[in-house]
């Protein structure tokens, strides 16, 4: 490691533990490690790579979704989806966790982006588990922690640029993803069952027939939400962007329907949305700038080339190339990250005869985790953003799921079966 | 300052909620025309974008008046009111003196643009690219003013960034 | 040093001054991943500058967009952090409406041809018009002619009429698709897999290529090889960079990109045969349209486009035939 490198990782620690918002750490790492390794022709493409940050159609799904989370909570919509699971299996001991994680796979199944969902339900499940007397750390973390299963669960939109990378078929990645995605979710409710034989987690009262047919018709204008957007989606009428725009338009019209949504308070659920968007999007822009000036060192490439020049067994390699992604992942996450490692990672798939459909979910779960580890994790931020929590409770609260998640990613990593059975099913 | 920066704000708030509710509305309306019209609005997802680099960039900025961007504080909370007032100091001096550099570049690009427009609709790219030293600008006055805030009298202690 | 951001003073040679003093370290980005066809002309590049420098030149090549979008490394190529950059022509279309001549349809029916044609006087002249910009375009290879994939089979231009295809987004190729009733989309390329899977579209405008890496096979079953526009890429060197070189590093630098220009042109070209094996052997059926029937619509590109610009006016008249 170079003398620039040693005190530009040296400036960035200092900059973050003296409390400067992390994106604003990501910009001023960036300006001072030009100065320090005298590559000031770079300055004048600062500017650039902040707008080209946030140029790309698919982060539309974050202030929309972000945008539908807080309509539904404000017209009254969550409230009732929460209640008709709760009187189903709330009556379990720490019924409501479950539920958060049975909902959080089933909005998987609508979501391609982690950092979607972990926005939209931070904002939905967190207060509403804290409401039944859960900890507002365990419920942020929870939430946090079951949204990495939005990119294993189809579509995905990491799934799609890895193939468009490798030219890995998206079609077998998209099955490829369903039974880890399920090992995710069964990972989370081993968790909780764990968790609840020593915590006292709350449970609801049982709910009588009656109670059960009453929150049904109740909730069944808002279950129209996810029915449309998921018939839309299958059946041509919308991308999955474009239906976090029609998810708005639909839970406005039931919000006024249930008469809890109010047009004068429509200003501010928007400004909120934009203000919790922007601090998200935001790092988003100097996360980029960040990007660019590690690919254009190729930081990346020169810690793989030395990782990999190490061993010549594919067991070995996916090893390395785990703890690599685990490494990387603390300070890089999703497409970027994607997009730096994929091209140096790639051809070696050949030399070690590894299935790129396998590597994509590896590669695609690896990148996820990064999402919640510190000191970058844009889900991190996210969740602490919206739920007000801070980023080192959720860190702690955050663990036992991610020791979890990194178990998991080991079983299929060494199993491949797990990834590669379900499409060798279809493609029969 | 104080006056500046709570005007600013006011563009801010009005600009994001008028862009956020035009993104959604332009999307939805691009799937209407598409499906059930059959003519699809070629200009919406290029003007969804541009809107939204205009909604990072304000909003980018609210973020940072309204101490909303996330930070690691573990230390900072350590602190006494006294040593918490002069870190603060410390981390604004850097962060203004970091915002000052970026403004410096982001005119000096914006101003030697060399001609290009947009893939789509065609517009200039000085339009969205403008985004980007109007929010610092926004950011940069909103800090000046929460650190001369910050020289005249001692910050409340919930103010750490 | 010559300008650019990476070329150094020789430091074994002793003085700078002598007729082979300079050395270079390049950098060179592209969007296309590091197999792709695009990559090999890079990597030809760079084995044709150190083979005819004798070491001088060295070049570090960026794929993939690790560097950006072509936007971004336009910006980067006129400030200077980026030395030689590949760009599509439909992005060079938004800084120089000139571009757009090689768009007009049917208007070459071989690599051979468009190759051939990238060496006229009539293109030089379309490539000086980004002279101003701070960059400067020396060459151009062809990468994939663009074909029509479809969920249902299109068999003649009116077939096309009422269906939603997703083009680059590049006014030209718009104007194009329109001509023939079709509403051209710009969905993002990461989300074209699943709407034409779902039907968001009926069908791309693509290249065989991008159709085998990305699997379109497996979403449209039909792809018609209309072949109907050729698919520049645009070879771009920082200007200060160049103009700051000797005149005979000056000619290294363009002999090696004609050099790489012919490699990949004509691989490619050699390739097609294989590419349409391989996507009739995943099952897509591929068939021919006659270009005639699409008459009317080279007509109306042309009489549309040379009104704008007398460039195009003399590039569509010289290779119209
Ligand atoms: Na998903
Ligand atoms: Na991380």
């Amino acid at each position: 490691m170079t003398f620039g490198l040693i005190s530009t990782i040296v400036v960035f620690i200092l900059l973050l533990i003296i409390g400067i918002p992390i994106s604003l750490v990501l910009a001023i790492t960036s300006l001072a490690y030009l100065f320090i390794s005298d590559n000031l022709t770079l300055l004048a493409t600062v500017p650039q790579k902040m707008f080209s940050g946030m140029d790309n159609f698919g982060l539309l799904a974050i202030p929309l979704f972000m945008l539908a989370g807080e309509l539904m909570n404000f017209g009254g919509i969550t409230s009732r989806l929460i209640q008709f699971a709760k009187v189903l299996i709330g009556h379990f001991k720490g019924g409501l966790a479950y539920v958060s994680i049975i909902a959080n796979m089933f909005l998987a199944s609508i979501l391609g982006s982690a950092n979607a969902q972990a926005a939209m339900m931070s904002k939905v499940m967190v207060p509403e588990m804290e409401k039944e007397g859960y900890s507002r750390e365990f419920s942020s973390a929870l939430t946090l922690a079951s949204s990495v299963v939005a990119p294993v669960i189809p579509p995905s939109m990491l799934f799609i640029i890895y193939g468009t990378l490798t030219g890995a078929s998206i079609g077998d990645l998209f099955i490829a993803g369903i039974i880890p995605g399920i090992l995710l979710g069964v990972g989370f409710i081993i968790v909780i069952g764990l968790m609840n034989a020593k915590e006292n987690f709350p449970r609801s009262e049982r709910g009588t027939l009656q109670e059960i047919f009453k929150s049904f018709l109740n909730v069944l204008p808002a279950l129209l939400i996810p029915f449309i957007i998921i018939y839309g989606i299958l059946s041509g009428i919308f991308t999955p962007t474009e239906s976090a725009a029609v998810a708005c338009i639909i839970a406005v019209i039931i919000g006024f329907s249930y008469k809890q949504l109010k047009i004068n308070s429509l200003p501010e659920i928007l400004l909120n949305t934009v203000v919790n968007t922007a601090t998200i999007t935001f790092l988003i822009v100097t996360a980029n700038l960040f990007g660019y000036i590690i690919a254009y060192e190729q930081i990346p490439q020169l810690m793989a080339e030395s990782m990999l020049s190490i061993s010549e067994n594919p067991l070995v390699f996916l090893l390395l190339v785990n703890i690599l992604l685990l490494l990387l992942g603390t300070v890089l996450d999703g497409i970027a990250a994607l997009i730096i490692l994929v091209p140096v990672l790639a051809p070696l798939l050949t030399t070690y005869q590894i299935d790129p459909v396998h590597f994509g979910v590896i590669i695609t779960i690896n990148l996820t985790i990064g999402l919640l580890t510190p000191p970058v994790g844009t889900g991190l931020f996210i969740v602490s953003s919206v739920a007000k929590v801070k980023i080192e409770s959720l860190v702690k609260a955050i663990t036992p799921f991610l020791i979890t998640t990194i178990v998991i990613l080991m079983i299929i990593t060494y199993w491949e079966d797990a990834v590669l059975w379900l499409p060798s099913l279809i493609n029969k | 300052m104080k006056t500046l920066s709570n005007w600013v704000e006011k563009i801010e708030k009005v600009a994001s909620i008028l862009l956020m509710a035009a993104i959604t509305l332009v999307l939805f309306t691009a799937v209407v025309y598409r499906y059930f019209l059959n003519a699809p609005l070629f200009w919406a997802n290029e003007a969804s974008i541009f809107m939204m680099t205009w909604l990072t960039f304000l909003g980018g900025s609210l973020g940072l008046k309204y101490k909303s961007q996330a930070s690691i504080t573990f230390l900072v909370d350590r602190f006494s009111e006294g040593g918490k007032r002069i870190l603060l100091i410390i981390t604004h001096i850097v962060i203004l003196a970091a915002l000052a550099l970026l403004l410096y570049l982001s005119y000096e690009w914006i101003l030697n643009l060399s001609p290009q427009k947009s893939s789509s609709m065609r517009i200039p790219m000085w339009i969205p690219y403008l985004s980007v030293p109007v929010g610092l600008t926004f950011a940069f006055i909103h800090l000046l003013d929460y650190m001369i805030d910050l020289i005249k009298k001692t910050p409340k202690s919930s103010d750490a960034l | 040093g010559g300008g650019g951001g990476s070329s150094e003073e020789a430091s074994s040679g002793g003085d700078g001054g002598d007729a082979e003093g300079e050395t270079y370290e390049f950098k060179l980005g592209h969007i296309a991943p590091p197999d792709h066809i695009w990559n090999e002309a890079a990597q030809k590049f760079a084995e044709e500058l150190e083979e005819r420098s004798d070491g001088r030149m060295k070049v570090e090549l960026y794929p993939g967009g690790q560097l950006g979008s072509d936007s971004d490394m336009v910006q980067q190529l006129e400030a200077g952090s980026l030395d030689f950059g590949f760009i599509t022509n439909a992005f060079l279309t938004s800084k120089s409406d000139a571009f757009s001549a090689w768009f007009a349809p049917y208007l070459f029916d071989s690599y051979e041809a468009a190759l051939e044609a990238s060496k006229s006087e009539e293109a030089k002249n379309i490539l000086a018009t980004l002279d101003d910009q701070g960059i400067k375009a020396l060459d151009i290879f062809f990468s994939g002619h663009r074909t029509m994939m479809f969920r249902e089979k299109v068999e003649k231009p009116e077939d096309l009429e009422g269906l939603s295809m997703r083009v680059t987004p590049s006014p030209a190729l718009e104007d194009f698709y329109r001509s023939l009733g079709v509403s051209p989309e710009s969905i993002s390329l990461p989300d074209v897999y699943q709407s034409a899977q779902t039907g968001v579209i009926d069908g791309m405008d693509m290249d065989l290529d991008a159709a085998i890496t990305s699997n379109y096979n497996e979403v449209t079953g039909y792809g018609a090889l209309t072949n109907h526009m050729v698919w520049p890429s645009v070879m771009i060197i920082n200007k200060a960079l160049y103009d700051g070189m000797s005149e005979e590093d000056q000619k290294i630098v363009e002999e090696s990109m004609a050099a790489a220009s012919e490699f990949a042109t004509m691989k490619r070209a050699s390739q097609e045969e294989e590419f349409i094996k391989t996507l009739e052997d995943r099952g897509m059926e591929i068939y021919e349209i006659d270009p005639a029937l699409f008459e009317k619509q080279m007509n109306e590109f042309d009489e549309k486009y040379k009104a704008m610009d007398p460039l195009i006016a003399d590039f569509i008249d010289t290779f119209r035939k």
